[in-house]
């Protein structure tokens, strides 16, 4: 019996497709976030929000990420003309983006007009965070709804992100969950990334999160947390 | 949730390794793959899905040996490393929250067994 080495990286495609991704938005002066949350954190209205202020500064494109449907483009659309759908019940009903379904979306869009490139990941804390899409900055959302002890129970997603985004605040006076609590929690899985409190609802927070995707529009976020 | 497409990345690798050397399916005995505790992926069920697959590709006796990494953290301030099972980037030591994560994110192919 011979043992062969092979040392393979078994992300290696997509990571090879993630960093083609990246040089190219570099190359074009594009930033892109990616967006991470478990479904129903509040997303798609986050976006919906951040659009109706921001396309009005910043050329803005946006690749939603579902399994099925075209309901988060159809809610878009009205704020941003650069919308693209992908499902990735065409792939399988993956419940993550990868990198050759973002390759490919980004054929559909005009780059030489965009500056920032927002990407809505499919709904679930676990799996997006283990693929490399190509972004320069991993946003990951909370609601308040969800409870404090979500960064303890989903570490590596929590971990992975470069801003983590409390949504949902306005509902804070009708729950039980403590918001000292909940940032406790993210501390001990994630002591680098910024943390911002946004209600989609009523605009509270809306306008850091804005300075946040003005400063990473024309590719600047690789340092996204220093600002 | 995504480990059926993880097994078939796997099996495609393995593939390429055997035709790129010349050696006959039948000669492989196992696929060695080093898995770490931080990469969102279930051992049992990655090895369901390299059995089930490989079974359709020809690897049905080859065996899966999956290689679970530990999870090892290093405190810049104090450089003590140690292994952890639960991830709380929190010092054991001096009580610092600037845990660096420096092992447990492996997720490779590390070696094939063949016949000779």
């Amino acid at each position: 019996m011979v043992e062969i080495e092979l040392a393979r990286n078994v992300f290696e495609e997509n990571d090879a497709i993630a960093a083609e991704v990246r040089r190219e938005l570099k190359k074009k002066q594009i930033g892109c976030v990616n967006l991470i949350s478990s479904p129903g954190a509040g997303k798609t209205s986050l976006l919906e929000k951040t659009l109706q202020i921001i396309c009005s500064r910043i050329e803005c494109a946006v690749i939603e990420g579902d399994i099925s449907t075209p309901i988060d483009r159809d809610r878009l659309i009205p704020y941003c003309e650069n919308v693209v759908q992908v499902n990735t019940d065409t792939f399988g009903g993956d419940c993550h983006l990868s990198a050759f379904m973002i390759k490919n979306a980004l054929l559909k869009l005009d780059l030489g007009r965009i500056k920032l490139l927002i990407i809505e990941n499919v709904g679930n804390l676990i799996c997006p965070a283990d693929f490399d899409i190509g972004e320069n900055a991993k946003v990951l959302l909370i609601s308040v709804t969800e409870g404090e002890d979500k960064p303890l129970k989903y570490p590596g997603s929590f971990n992975a992100a470069d801003i983590i985004i409390i949504t949902k605040t306005d509902l804070l006076p009708y729950l039980d969950i403590k918001m000292e609590n909940l940032m406790k929690n993210i501390a001990l899985v994630n002591n680098k990334a910024k943390i911002l409190c946004i209600s989609s609802k009523t605009g509270e927070g809306l306008a850091e999160w804005i300075n946040y995707l003005e400063f990473a529009a024309g590719g600047n976020c690789q340092n996204i947390t220093a600002v | 949730m995504h480990e059926i497409g993880l097994a078939a990345k796997i099996i495609q690798i393995v593939k390429d390794e055997i035709e790129k050397r010349d050696i006959k399916i039948l000669k492989l005995k196992s696929v060695k793959i080093k898995l770490g505790k931080f990469v969102q992926v279930v051992p049992d069920s990655l090895k369901f899905g390299l059995e089930a697959l490989g079974r359709g590709d020809g690897f049905g006796g080859v065996d899966f040996i999956i290689n679970e990494m530990p999870f090892i953290v290093k405190c810049p301030d104090c450089e003590r490393e140690e292994e952890i099972e639960e991830m709380v980037l929190k010092c054991a030591g001096c009580g610092s929250v600037n845990l660096k994560v420096v092992g447990g994110r492996e997720f490779y192919v590390e070696s094939i067994e063949v016949d000779d």
